[in-house]
């Protein structure tokens, strides 16, 4: 497992680089080093509402070793702890559908768009529904204040269906304060859901 | 960033989120030995903003000092901050700022240009508030900090406390949160330059516009401004254990962006912090939202005021403060005394 020491470096530095460590594909979990009890419960902060499993180690009064595992969820909420065993045990879940662009398939983008706003409204339509959408990338935007694509929605929303946008993704666009249906989410809970999706649909 | 021009790059921390906790801090200010003269209307016994002190029957002096570390690499923008941020307490009394003393730490080796771009940005607020530069004091020392001392005059010798709140009256909040955490952001280079526009902006606005207009003649009870204790804590102590508040967390103002920082956990030091002092007095945030949580938390630099006004007159208020602080929204309620000294509506 990676050791991350961060002695010396202020909040919220040493969750950013945990955070990161954590992304990394094949890793299992990290090892933070961290001076202070605060940066300890920040970290804690993080790994309870990621899922993951966390304790720590109080080597020093100013040293303090913090362990961080991914697919653990000992230490995690009651819900996160659902969430972690539907994933160990496979359980079947719903239709996922992942929209990582502001139009569908390739060729002439205004044609794209077109299909992509029928394709959101088709999804209305489907028996069952979906269980959830993500929205990644130029997708984002779909879910943006103004988008074709909004008022087919919110009517999915409205019957249940959950709409997630990636916060990086808003951020980066600049329309985090414009994202009008569903919620924003970071890539961590995008990962969990469509890795326990019973089918998952990226369009 | 590492380099001799850069103000933050020696700095642990900075702006009002390196305040002392609040717990921390009364406990060592109950050992000092209690002073007692009765001209002196508000002293730290009461954790006020500021200390006021009757001259005589028709004057009382309003007396604040403030100062911190760089929590923006600018050093102009950083000296505008600071000013403002330490004559608000004067504000937040209802009082009238008078002169200031400029308060500088600074490094020997640095470019003392940066110095003249902070005091600089210092004047330009103190010019706004209309009051004067009377003078100040600076040492060398590892990282910069920069604040004043302020004194100030309550008009006819009436002011407003921070811990006096009536009940039925409401709360309004004339600034949003949100500030610590997209510095926080800013700090782990993940900010956007809309949510950092913003947060400078609000830290650099004078609370004086909304204090001059809470004090055209509203029945206001309790004013406080929101620091690096977070709108919690400053909630908490405008309780003063005597009354509780009901707080609409719908209508809280925020930065739009400090939400999903918030949800990212970009979050300051300082804001947990406030977190752990505020769990000890009894107030239970477990069914919020977690970044809700946080945003009441989260560290404010040069934060808005908190106002308590008569119910029949926040809206009236609350219209003229928008008219300059248009982020300024009903935050919450003052009702009788219950178990939890703050709940949420």
């Amino acid at each position: 497992m990676q050791t991350l020491d961060v002695l010396g470096q202020p909040c919220p530095i040493p969750v950013i680089k945990a955070k990161k460590a954590l992304a990394e594909p094949q890793t299992d979990g990290v090892l933070v080093l961290v001076d202070n009890r605060i940066a300890v419960q920040n970290l804690e902060k993080m790994a309870e509402g990621s899922g993951y499993g966390f304790s720590f180690n109080e080597e020093s009064e100013n040293r303090f070793l913090v362990t961080i595992t991914r697919g653990d969820s000992k230490g995690a909420s009651p819900e996160e702890k659902a969430k972690n065993d539907l994933r160990v045990n496979n359980a079947p879940g719903g239709l996922v559908i992942l929209i990582g662009a502001d139009h569908l398939g390739e060729g002439a983008e205004e044609l794209g768009k077109m299909l992509l706003k029928g394709f959101v409204f088709s999804l209305t339509q489907l028996d069952p529904l979906p269980e959830a959408i993500i929205f990644l990338n130029g997708g984002a935007r779909m879910t943006a204040e103004g988008a074709v694509t909004v008022p087919d929605l919110l009517a999915l929303q409205g019957m249940g269906v959950t709409l997630l946008t990636c916060g990086t993704c808003a951020n980066f666009y600049g329309i985090t304060d414009k994202i009008v249906a569903g919620a924003i989410t970071d890539m961590m809970d995008i990962v969990n859901r469509i890795s326990r999706a019973g089918r998952l649909i990226a369009v | 960033m590492k380099n001799e021009r850069s103000i933050m790059a020696n700095c642990t921390s900075g702006g009002c989120g390196a305040k002392i906790g609040a717990g921390e801090l009364s406990a060592l200010l109950r050992a000092l030995p209690d002073f007692s003269d009765e001209r002196l209307l508000v002293g730290f016994d009461s954790s006020d903003d500021a200390a006021v002190y009757q001259v005589d029957e028709r004057t009382a002096i309003i007396s604040t000092v403030d100062f911190f570390s760089p929590m923006v690499e600018n050093p102009r923008t950083f000296g505008r901050i600071a000013a403002a941020n330490a004559m608000s307490d004067v504000w937040a009394m209802g009082g009238k700022v008078l002169f200031a003393l400029n308060l500088v730490c600074f490094p020997e080796e640095m470019d003392k240009s940066i110095l003249g771009e902070m005091l600089s940005g210092g004047a330009e607020k103190i010019m706004e508030a209309g009051a004067v530069i009377a003078g100040g004091h600076s040492i060398y020392d590892k990282e910069p900090k920069y604040g004043l001392a302020v004194t100030g005059i309550a008009p006819g010798g009436s002011f407003i406390r921070n811990d006096s709140p009536s009940v039925g009256h409401r709360l309004i909040l004339t600034k949003p949160l949100g500030v610590g955490i997209v510095m926080a952001a800013l700090r782990g280079e993940i900010a956007d330059e809309t949510s950092v526009a913003a947060a400078v902006a609000s830290m650099e606005r004078l609370n004086k516009a909304a204090s001059e207009k809470m004090t055209a003649g509203y029945n206001v009870s309790a004013c406080t401004d929101i620091t690096g204790f977070g709108l919690l804590s400053h909630i908490l102590e405008m309780t003063a254990d005597r009354v509780s508040v009901r707080l609409f967390c719908d209508n809280l103002p925020v930065i739009p962006q400090a939400v999903s920082y918030a949800e990212e956990y970009l979050l300051t030091a300082a804001g947990q912090r406030n977190r752990n002092h505020v769990s000890e007095r009894g107030v239970s945030v477990a069914k919020l939202p977690f970044a809700t949580q946080e945003l009441l938390f989260d560290p404010q630099t040069s934060g808005g005021l908190l106002i308590s006004v008569d119910s029949d007159e926040a809206e009236s208020l609350l219209l003229a403060i928008q008219d300059g602080d248009p982020c300024a929204s009903i935050v919450g309620e003052v009702v009788p005394k219950v178990d939890a000294p703050v709940d949420f509506a």
